[in-house]
């Protein structure tokens, strides 16, 4: 099963007069397990693209189709939405109920599954993100450091089981050990229960290290979607519509204007460090 | 919801556009006084022409003036009904037995209607002319004299200043929020009105918390920036009054002479 | 010139003090990077620059005006520019130069001087041509330019941020940068708190705050010289940096100077 996003055309409307098109006739796949990074600058299209995977936008022109089901059709929306996760930026801005635990059991809740179900599914997502069920079940989610209160917003989505997870930007304003305890949460999630992980992302270095499939949006359109060694390898594009890229691709860049022939699909640190490993044993 | 903006201004350069927020407060303060001054439907004619000098002048398309009135059309129906059965009088139109159509309920309705519908429009004449910021602006400095009474017309400028800056976050705000719930299932739109009030607390409290966690940011920036209340305050733009707001004024003014003119003289 | 003597700081209900015994002086004209995870005390010293915190014991100075002292905040808020993450909850009203006149009218400054003001500071941002249009058009990385601006305005020598690049995407983040590094030439003594390292390489010294304390102080190449401390204290070097420790590992003798792409390729090639 997988995501088929198939010729989407939207255009936002504002005070009855349709917009210029902020997506322009998408078509690829989003294979199940994958890890796609979602990349383009601020006004690319990112966001609107990602809230179609669960119809909170939904267009008269092209589908997206989640697993066979039509976003875009009412009664198939509800399905949609237990199958794809929505972790919006700042996600912790949406907690709202007295503990940590309503605020998680919230999905579940409204999927009307029984209580037994969602106690373990609650406790079980709690643990995934690291908050202790014994010690933060009853407390009061606005009383949690900035770190801890993401992670409860981020279980809240988890508890929901979905197949599809999809990120805007997850690790924006944490600091150094925020951010990998929310990566290696992304890839602990994708080995060990197949989730597909779909993130919007600034961060080039993270989605060089942990994306298996990379789409760069560039005013509505499909610019690139490959891998992200292939990706990386058009550094000059992707910095003539005013991308960055990989500190590592950054380090290439820089060795192939001095004479020395680094091949360019190179973008992660352990790629690099292997590639000099090799030139000396040769040498 | 994005559409909406408090007061609806279309920006301009008109002779009215250019007014004083000051004198555009003072003519709608005397508009008033002339329709409520009235108490027959005839005299009606001179706010009505007032009103119609004011709208060639600002170049504002009739269709704004239609459209402010569209929100009482209900309560507007619901009067002229009203009084058509309850106002007493002695021609009588029609007779049912139980109820008598007047000539007396008829001319009150209308009266009443139009003289509703003369107060609204005026009132939006002054909205749609005039930025908010600008009629906060004037707000302050006509209620400044206030001030040795205690009147806080300074805080309440600010708060007004305030609320104009943070509507449109907070309903961009409202609207993540919103979208975020929808994405664990939430449903705000079946159910019967208790429920769905219900099912509003997910996206009320967040949205409380962040108005708080916004007010207490903001109070830190304005410390930060050097505010101190409103003492010894100075402002960049200053209002003029120039001969135009005079000539503005002695215009109203005049139609207001007429008026009592009129009223003594019949 | 600032300068913190032996100040600690603790907040009402917390466990530990946020600050304890911080010694710190910044000379006029220097560009101070402050760095530390979240609760390393970073932003809470950068508060009790222009006295919206003040010490428990301790002072803080800044030109010889002690921040305890209610009569002196005027002039040192005035003197101390600070801008905050949030671009969205600092700016006070709708339109930008109404925005950007806020604080020279607080200072009952006279409207000519105020209006010369903005348009000298709305310039010095490169943000001119939006004199006019409302804030929530804007970006964020515009939004965070017209709090500079805003700053600007009061004519101040020192300009903290505080964590002001933290919610920006990388070209919101680049701008804001560029425009600090700008003014920094122009004489302006700068204290930047921030959580990316990438931001600090041009910086004239880093201060590694952890747990309330200063743990390590230098210039950038030296501080990145200690990837252990810094481990500790729950921060990571720029990636340039932790490339080029591992291939001093492999044997290949690179300099302690080495902070960029460039500078690495440079003393890389050669050795090949």
């Amino acid at each position: 099963m997988s995501i088929v996003i198939n010729h989407l055309t939207f255009a936002y409307t504002q005070g009855g007069k349709r917009l210029e098109p902020t997506l322009k006739d998408l078509s690829f796949t989003i294979e199940e397990g994958s890890f796609l990074g979602i990349i383009g600058h601020t006004g690319s299209g990112k966001s609107t693209f990602a809230k179609h995977l669960n119809g909170l936008l939904s267009s008269e022109k092209g589908t997206v189709l989640v697993d066979g089901h039509d976003v875009a059709i009412k009664y198939e929306r509800k399905i949609v939405r237990t199958l794809v996760g929505m972790v919006f930026q700042y996600p912790e801005y949406q907690l709202f109920a007295e503990t940590v635990f309503d605020d998680v059991a919230f999905g579940p809740r409204n999927m009307k599954l029984e209580e037994n179900e969602i106690k373990s599914r609650v406790t079980d997502a709690m643990r995934l993100v690291g908050l202790d069920p014994d010690r933060f079940s009853s407390r009061s989610p606005f009383d949690l450091s900035g770190g801890e209160r993401r992670r409860a917003a981020i279980a809240g989505v988890l508890a929901m089981h979905p197949k599809y997870l999809v990120l805007d930007e997850p690790m924006a304003g944490l600091d150094p050990l925020g951010r990998s305890e929310i990566l290696s949460l992304l890839e602990k999630l994708r080995t060990e229960s197949g989730c597909t992980i779909i993130m919007i992302s600034h961060s080039m270095d993270d989605i060089a290290k942990h994306a298996t499939k990379v789409l760069v949006l560039e005013q509505g359109t499909v610019f690139l979607y490959d891998t992200p060694q292939a990706v990386f390898s058009h550094a000059e594009a992707l910095q003539k519509i005013g991308l960055s890229v990989p500190s590592i691709t950054h380090i290439c860049i820089e060795m192939n204007r001095r004479g020395v022939d680094i091949p360019r699909t190179i973008c992660t640190e352990s790629a690099f460090m292997d590639w000099i490993r090799e030139g000396k044993q040769h040498a | 919801m994005r559409d909406i903006t408090l007061g609806q201004f279309v920006a301009g350069n008109s002779f009215i556009h250019r007014l004083d927020p000051r004198t555009k407060i003072a003519m709608m303060i005397l508009y008033i006084a002339m329709t409520f001054l009235v108490k027959q439907i005839y005299f009606l004619t001179i706010p009505f022409f007032y009103l119609v000098l004011e709208l060639v002048l600002s170049k504002i398309s009739l269709k704004y003036i239609l459209n402010s009135l569209k929100p009482i059309r209900f309560l507007l129906i619901f009067m002229f009904i009203l009084n058509l059965f309850f106002t007493k009088g002695e021609h009588v139109w029609l007779d049912l037995g139980f109820w008598k159509l007047t000539g007396e309920a008829v001319l009150q309705s209308f009266f009443l209607s139009v003289r509703i519908i003369l107060l609204v429009a005026g009132a939006s004449m002054l909205t749609l002319t005039t930025s908010p910021i600008a009629l906060t602006d004037g707000l302050e400095r006509l209620l400044a004299p206030l001030k040795i009474f205690r009147f806080p017309a300074h805080e309440l400028a600010m708060m007004m200043t305030i609320a104009l800056r943070f509507v449109p976050t907070l309903m961009d705000e409202s609207e993540k929020i919103r979208n975020a719930q929808m994405s664990r299932g939430a449903d705000f739109e079946s159910g019967n009105v208790f429920r769905r009030v219900k099912s509003m607390i997910p996206i009320l409290i967040p949205l409380f918390v962040s108005s708080f966690r916004k007010a207490d940011e903001l109070a830190i920036a304005m410390e930060s920036r050097c505010y101190h209340g409103g003492e010894g305050r100075t402002r960049m733009k200053q209002l003029k009054f120039r001969k135009d707001d005079l000539f503005a004024i002695l215009v109203t003014l005049l139609f207001v002479a007429v008026l009592i003119v009129l009223l003594v003289a019949v | 010139m600032i300068k913190f003597d032996n100040v600690t700081f603790q907040y009402e209900n917390a466990f530990s003090p946020a600050l304890s015994n911080v010694s710190l002086e910044i000379p006029d004209g220097e560009f101070v990077a402050i760095v530390g995870h979240n609760g390393s005390g970073k932003s809470t010293l950068a508060k009790h620059v222009n006295g919206l915190l003040l010490p428990v014991t301790g002072t803080v100075t800044v030109n010889g005006l002690d921040t305890r002292v209610e009569d002196n905040l005027l002039k040192i808020r005035q003197n101390v520019g600070m801008a905050f993450q949030n671009p969205d909850n600092q700016l006070v009203t709708t339109i930008v130069e109404e925005d950007v006149a806020f604080g020279p009218e607080n200072l009952g400054v006279a409207p000519s001087e105020i209006r010369a003001r903005v348009d000298e500071a709305l310039a010095d941002v490169g943000m001119s041509d939006y004199a006019e249009f409302a804030v929530h058009h804007l970006s964020g990385g515009q939004k965070q330019r017209i709090a500079i601006a805003g700053i600007l305005a009061l004519k101040p020598q020192i300009l903290v941020l505080d964590e002001a690049s933290a919610m920006l995407d990388p070209s919101g983040r680049a701008e804001l940068l560029s425009t600090v590094h700008k003014l920094h030439k122009q004489g302006m003594t700068v204290l930047m708190v921030t959580q990316y390292m990438e931001e600090t390489t041009g910086c004239d010294r880093i201060v590694v705050m952890n747990r309330g304390k200063i743990v390590l102080t230098g210039t950038p190449s030296e501080v990145f010289c200690h990837p252990d401390l810094l481990m500790e204290s729950n921060l990571v070097p720029p990636e340039v940096v932790t490339v080029r420790d591992s291939l001093k590992q492999l044997g290949f003798s690179l300099s302690d100077n080495v902070l960029t792409a460039g500078q690495l390729a440079e003393e890389l090639c050669p050795l090949l």
